[in-house]
């Protein structure tokens, strides 16, 4: 592919409630603030490419609203109604394809505007899932029980990996769940165990000759019925991962931030991904420590290249998802140019 | 009121909007013959043979067209489990391999208590008496005697792909 | 990289389906569409997908509809921008295909509007800021009102030239077996119809549509019929609808501006003249004569005379929306993308009873959001 970088990265202080601000504004400072970092201001920015969902916004066609801040009016923009990591893949073929030579990438959630569990169960097909009153959590619970049933683990690894994501998470100023209790949530899971709901935005420039470069990506799609898959595998993910890896030709990454929305994703998603003990995972504390929507896969991203601009390493991986207990994988390959 | 000190305003709404899903073909079939006669029906793909429940139209894993009916259930077995705690009192949340299925559904289980619930066991379904084609015709599955139905009981789907 | 179309299918487009679920409609469409390019499942590379989640109430929409797309172990990223859907999905899988990220890449656009029949317009209104602008307006027809009435007040057009607008478009919706409303109407039955919003009466409005579309886009078409993307552009919009309209612009401003990019990059100086015909998106009557001009398709004020004079028909020297258009067809998700399938098909001589002959190059327009506006032109040769 044709050479993509990362010219700056921001992202909010993720936090539980943002009341003072309402998501256009989270997307107004979120830019504000990559512009500040990187000198850059609207006129030099070719083309938009915003992630945010209608359901999490209240909102139809959403991104209605992020056209002021991102300074949309008479650019060519568009919408990915997903993650932002796959929102990336989109922003990177405009460059690519040598129609642009910058593009602005953002994406927000706000779960405090609305209510998480209600909207989840409305991301159940209606006709068989969506009426025995699933959400994203109970899905979590079935996932992780299977998990370590088909391993044979204690639900204490459960625990530990969740301890070790609050500790990276406590060091990380933008992260804001450092604990939360253990009680049981969606069995066997305890609320500790689960990704927080978090308020947050992220953004990217993209274009030529930055220190980071999107060296590959991968993505892959798995049947939406839970019952149509093992929930102890991590289905799709190698796919995503391999062709990933395969793009970028790396063999092994030094850094790796991934969306685990329980901390039997943290596992499990280190196996799909084929990460060795050596690969620091989630240093941010990963979406264990600040979950916002459709940016968590983003700031992902904005984690890895930091840290390789940083020289904290040469290649990393960035994971994002969109679905329930990983419908839908999209992996990045980051490299530090040299 | 000094206009630099004010608390943050929330505006409150909720978006209501009725809305009626056809359930097409396959699940329509499906959801006819639970109302109708109280049995379980899955699809089977001509090509990999595999039998879907919930059925599909098309198979996901090679795209063939599912037009065979094949019965399956009353029995299954649980391949895992979890608690919904948003309900009074929490409900058991199962995905249930029917017995003659390749796949799972999710449902819930009754007539027990959380700490009885193990991976593994058998249950069957129990019908509502009064079914208007829903999934919710199906009021759950309870435990039933244990039997070997096939060798391949209590395992989950190997995935589409 | 030239990036090419070469498979088109669309449902027989109704006002409900209550016979398919939203998977199986969309597999329909998907099925057609890979029988037309002739490739099998294995053939696509990569699936862009978008429908209004809104409309159905179904949140995540994409997850639940790899049944119907085939997306199972395929990348598929979902792209929704309200009424411009279809295009976007157009322009993503353009550009995945133009960058080199994938050779073969299926838009796929849906809606289900008999899902939430009645209630469109509630979740139209959804799509306005809650604070200031939710609990004045009244859904799609509001805005366009606003536009019909600025176009009638500067050019004193009458209703009954507005109206002939869709007089031509159920005609050709006629000879389209997957047009929605096909049955003939005449002025006289149009400026008699019920009045929405002063002065878009019931016939000047599109319907509300039960539809699906996919359209496969590649990098190497082979020897199969091709139409290749020539000129690729999107022009954006501010947030509130009182910034839309304000200073030198209007709201056709965001379509004069991507329609001047679409004919740079297509090396087009009069369009006019070089296009042979158009599919346009358009809402409503009065919105298809102030875009014509915004098209340069005619000068301001002359739309009106535009159709009168016939140049408009399907044997006129600019046909437009041969397929009937939006005004006879709006399954709201896929309407942009039945727009870019239309003017392919046009493009590939397949368009059966609606044929424009000779075409060359075609036009399919798309607008929605907060009057942004996309358009792509194709042509027989890269």
């Amino acid at each position: 592919m044709k050479p993509v970088s990362i010219l700056g990265v921001a992202q909010t202080k993720h936090c539980a409630r943002r009341d003072d601000a309402n998501y256009m504004e989270l997307a107004f400072e979120v830019i504000q603030d990559l512009f500040r970092k990187t000198g850059w201001s609207h006129d030099r920015v070719d083309t938009i490419i915003s992630a945010s969902s209608d359901f999490w916004d209240g909102r139809t066609i959403s991104e209605i609203a992020i056209q002021d801040p991102a300074g949309a009016p008479g650019k060519s923009a568009s919408k990915v109604s997903m993650d932002g990591a796959f929102a990336l893949i989109y922003a990177a073929a405009r460059i690519a394809s040598g129609a642009f030579k910058t593009c602005l990438v953002v994406a927000h959630g706000k779960a405090s505007e609305g209510e998480p569990r209600a909207i989840a169960n409305a991301g159940f097909d209606p006709l068989f899932q969506r009426p025995i009153g699933i959400d994203d959590h109970t899905a979590l619970g079935l996932q992780a029980r299977r998990f370590l049933e088909k391993r044979g683990m204690l639900g204490s690894v459960l625990a530990e990996a969740a301890a070790q994501s609050a500790a990276a998470a406590a060091k990380n100023p933008n992260a804001h769940r450092r604990a939360a209790k253990h009680v049981l949530a969606a069995d066997p899971l305890h609320e500790d165990e689960i990704a927080p709901d978090s308020d947050g935005a992220c953004a990217l420039l993209l274009g030529e000759g930055g220190p980071v470069e999107l060296a590959g990506f991968g993505c892959a799609t798995d049947a939406h019925q839970l019952g149509e898959r093992d929930l102890g595998d991590p289905g799709v993910l190698p796919r995503a991962s391999l062709e990933a890896h395969r793009m970028a030709g790396v063999r092994e990454v030094d850094v790796a931030e991934i969306h685990d929305a329980s901390s039997a994703q943290t596992l499990l998603w280190r196996e799909g991904l084929g990460l060795p003990e050596r690969v620091a995972l989630n240093p941010s504390g990963g979406a264990m420590g600040a979950q916002p929507g459709f940016a968590t896969g983003l700031v992902r991203v904005a984690e890895v290249c930091e840290r390789l601009a940083r020289g904290e390493g040469r290649t990393g991986l960035a994971h994002g998802m969109t679905g329930f207990v990983g419908q839908a994988h999209c992996v990045w390959i980051l490299r530090r140019r040299s | 009121m000094n206009p630099e000190q004010v608390e943050p305003v929330a505006v409150e709404g909720r978006i209501r909007i009725p809305y009626r899903w056809p359930a097409g073909r396959a699940a329509g079939t499906f959801l006819s013959l639970l109302a109708a006669e109280g049995r379980l029906v899955g699809l089977r793909c001509p090509t990999c043979r595999r039998v879907a429940v919930p059925p599909t139209a098309r198979c996901n894993s090679c795209r063939a067209a599912c037009e065979e009916q094949v019965p399956v259930g009353p029995g299954g077995s649980v391949t895992t489990w979890t608690l919904s705690r948003r309900t009074s009192p929490p409900q058991i949340l199962a995905l249930v391999r029917l017995d003659g299925a390749d796949t799972a559904l999710l449902h819930r289980l009754i007539g027990l208590k959380p700490e009885d619930v193990r991976s593994g066991m058998r249950v069957e379904a129990v019908f509502e008496k009064d079914r208007r084609g829903s999934i919710l015709d199906l009021a759950g599955f309870r435990p039933a005697p244990a039997e070997p139905p096939s060798a391949s009981a209590g395992k989950p789907a190997g995935g589409a792909r | 990289m030239n990036v090419a179309i070469i498979g088109c299918g669309q449902t027989n487009h109704r006002s409900r389906r209550l016979d398919v679920s939203a998977p199986e409609l969309i597999d329909e469409a998907v099925q057609l569409a890979l029988s037309d390019a002739r490739i099998g499942p294995d053939g696509i590379d990569a699936i862009v997908v978008g429908n209004m989640e809104h409309f159905e109430g179904i949140h995540l929409s994409d997850l639940w509809a790899v049944e119907g797309t085939g997306g199972v172990g395929k990348p598929q990223i979902k792209v929704a921008t309200g009424g411009t859907t279809g295009s976007s999905l157009a322009q993503a899988a353009y550009y995945l295909v133009a960058s080199g990220f994938y050779r073969t890449v299926m838009a796929v656009g849906w809606e289900r509007l008999s899902d939430s029949e009645g209630e469109t317009t509630t979740g139209i209104v959804t799509a306005f800021d809650p604070i200031y602008e939710r609990p004045t307006l009244a859904g799609a027809v509001s805005g366009l009102a606003i536009l019909a009435c600025q176009y009638q007040a500067k050019f004193k057009t009458r209703a009954e030239d507005a109206a002939l607008v869709v007089v031509q478009a159920r005609e050709n919706a006629a000879r389209n077996p997957h047009a929605h409303l096909t049955k003939p109407v005449t002025v006289a039955d149009v400026v008699k119809s019920p009045l929405l919003s002063s002065p878009i009466r019931y016939l000047d409005m599109c319907p509300t549509s039960d539809g699906a579309c996919a359209v496969v886009f590649t990098s190497d078409p082979g020897d199969r019929k091709s139409a290749w993307a020539r000129g690729v552009a999107s022009r954006h919009n501010h947030t509130y609808l009182g910034d839309v309209a304000e200073g030198s612009a209007d709201f056709k401003h965001t379509l004069k501006l991507a329609a001047a990019e679409a004919y740079r990059l297509a090396g087009m100086s009069n369009p006019r003249k070089e296009i042979d015909v158009v599919e346009m998106y358009e809402p409503c009557t009065w919105a298809a004569l102030d875009w014509a001009e915004a098209l340069g398709l005619c000068g301001p004020g002359e739309a009106a005379g535009l159709w009168a004079s016939g140049a408009t028909r399907l044997d006129g020297d600019i046909p437009v929306n041969p397929s009937g258009g939006v005004l006879c067809t709006n399954p709201i998700g896929a309407t942009g993308l039945v727009r870019v399938a239309e003017a392919a098909m046009q493009v590939r001589g397949i368009a059966g009873a609606r044929q424009v002959d000779g075409v060359e190059t075609a036009m399919a327009t798309g607008f929605g959001g907060s009057f942004w506006n996309e358009v792509m032109i194709l042509g027989a040769k890269p």
